[in-house]
């Protein structure tokens, strides 16, 4: 009975340490009632029923797609933009883990954290846009579609998420404490980034692969045969920009967690991922160019939707190049973080312009997502938070475990 | 004006390799003032 209600009490230590942050239930609970938390549960109490509704009643009960505009915001925006805007996971995961930029270590947790949750959430949307949610294993096991491209990206999102999964692994298992297991998946870091780094070069162009189906119904301004290559680049920049921005509110919210590391040393971080930015987005707006040479659009630049693709180019790519160049220049991370929220914005644009304003651009009837399409969107974002925040608050993401911190230093 | 697949061919893959070229040089100058250090004045934050 002793040793039965020893182990029943360290379980408790061990639940309340773990999950509770060191606190009793009840203490638990009543510092849960934040201003941010009541804000985040009004949305869930509104979202979670309209899912409820959506997998019950269906695509026409909660969204205004038809056979037409077959992809909506939920395609255009938690797919499209959430897979472009996780790439800071595979960007930085290489840059530290394979050309040994070992400086950026300390953002390489978070960003691979918010590589796999925005991919998690990705696949959450995704299923929102299919239904039938237990179907999502077909592709994989069950039915094979090897001459399609949604086959291509549905195994690689699979993959590529198990692979953040393994890169992730180490900081849940120093947070379990599990040292061996610990220092198992640490050895499989270089391999799932390595196969990391090919499946994300072939999962983001194939989604801009998937409109080179679409040839007639996207807007010649955006329609290249050089679409995938589009995506792919425009992802490293939103994966990168994604980073800066991430670690900014990281490190304004979770600022206990971060005050031992130098605070100068970030900033000079975040000013290094804003060179490379620059020089990515400096590639990007000629790529833009080459796509609307090769089908010889000019003309169509002087037009009301022409105008739309200068905002795109020029307002959204070359203009935040430039804030990235000037913020460099400056060693100001304050205009670096400037600019990446302008840039964020804009691979956000090109995602909505491919997939909602520019498709089926010619049709009388235009697509305006619904509101309960919104409002889903903005309970998945707010369910990607609440989980960033759950795991940053426990587990060493922000902070260098103490028992591992020799090894940290040695990269 | 492209009157044969061959014309509108040679028209848009010539532009293309202009613009790639032009990026290439551009390039080269865009780096060179992106990483020019500024004199006289100590770096800010």
């Amino acid at each position: 009975m002793t040793v039965m209600s020893q182990g029943n009490a360290s379980f408790r230590a061990w639940i309340t340490d773990k999950l509770f942050l060191g606190m009793s239930f009840g203490d638990y609970l009543k510092k849960l009632v934040t201003p941010f938390n009541i804000v985040a549960a009004l949305i869930l109490a509104v979202g979670l029923p309209i899912t409820f509704v959506r997998f019950t009643q269906g695509l026409g009960a909660t969204t205004n797609l038809t056979n037409n505009y077959p992809w909506g915001l939920w395609i255009g925006v938690d797919v499209l933009c959430g897979v472009a805007l996780a790439a800071g996971g595979f960007t930085l995961g290489s840059a530290v883990y394979l050309f040994g930029m070992k400086e950026y270590h300390p953002i390489v947790r978070p960003a691979i954290l918010t590589g796999f949750l925005g991919y998690f959430f990705v696949v959450v949307g995704l299923c929102y846009d299919l239904g039938r949610p237990w179907r999502l294993p077909y592709p994989i096991l069950v039915s094979y579609g090897t001459t399609s491209v949604m086959f291509l990206v549905g195994w690689h999102v699979a993959l590529y998420l198990s692979c953040q999964f393994v890169e992730f692994c180490p900081a849940i298992f120093e947070w379990l404490g599990w040292k061996k297991f610990r220092k198992f998946v640490v050895g499989l870091t270089i391999g799932a980034t390595i196969l990391g780094v090919i499946l994300s070069t072939l999962h983001q162009s194939a989604l801009g692969a998937l409109f080179l189906l679409a040839a007639k119904k996207l807007h010649p301004l955006w329609y290249t045969p050089f679409i995938p290559v589009f995506f792919l680049t425009s992802a490293v920049i939103g994966g990168i920009t994604m980073v800066i921005f991430e670690s900014m509110l990281s490190h304004r919210v979770f600022s206990r967690q971060v005050s031992h590391h130098d605070h100068e040393n970030f900033e000079k971080l975040t000013i290094g991922l804003g060179k490379a930015a620059a020089a990515g987005l400096f590639g990007y707006f000629c790529l833009k160019w080459i796509g609307v040479a090769h089908g010889n659009h000019w003309d169509l630049l002087n037009t009301p939707m022409g105008h739309w693709f200068l905002v795109e180019v020029l307002g959204f790519v070359l203009a935040p190049c430039f804030l990235f160049v000037w913020a460099f220049r400056q060693r100001s991370a304050a205009w670096t973080r400037v600019a990446a929220i302008w840039t964020v914005l804009g691979i956000i644009l090109n995602r909505v312009n491919v997939s909602m304003i520019a498709f089926n651009w010619n049709l009388p009837d235009r697509y305006f997502p619904r509101w309960t399409e919104f409002m889903v969107t903005i309970t998945i974002i707010t369910m990607l938070v609440l989980t960033f925040r759950w795991i940053v608050n426990r587990m060493p993401v922000l902070w260098e475990h103490p028992d591992y911190e020799p090894e940290y230093k040695r990269g | 004006m492209t009157h044969t697949l061959h014309d509108f061919m040679l028209l848009t893959k010539g532009q293309e390799y202009l613009i790639a070229v032009t990026f290439l040089i551009v390039f080269t100058i865009f780096w060179g003032i992106l990483n020019k250090k500024k004199q006289g004045k100590s770096a800010r934050k």
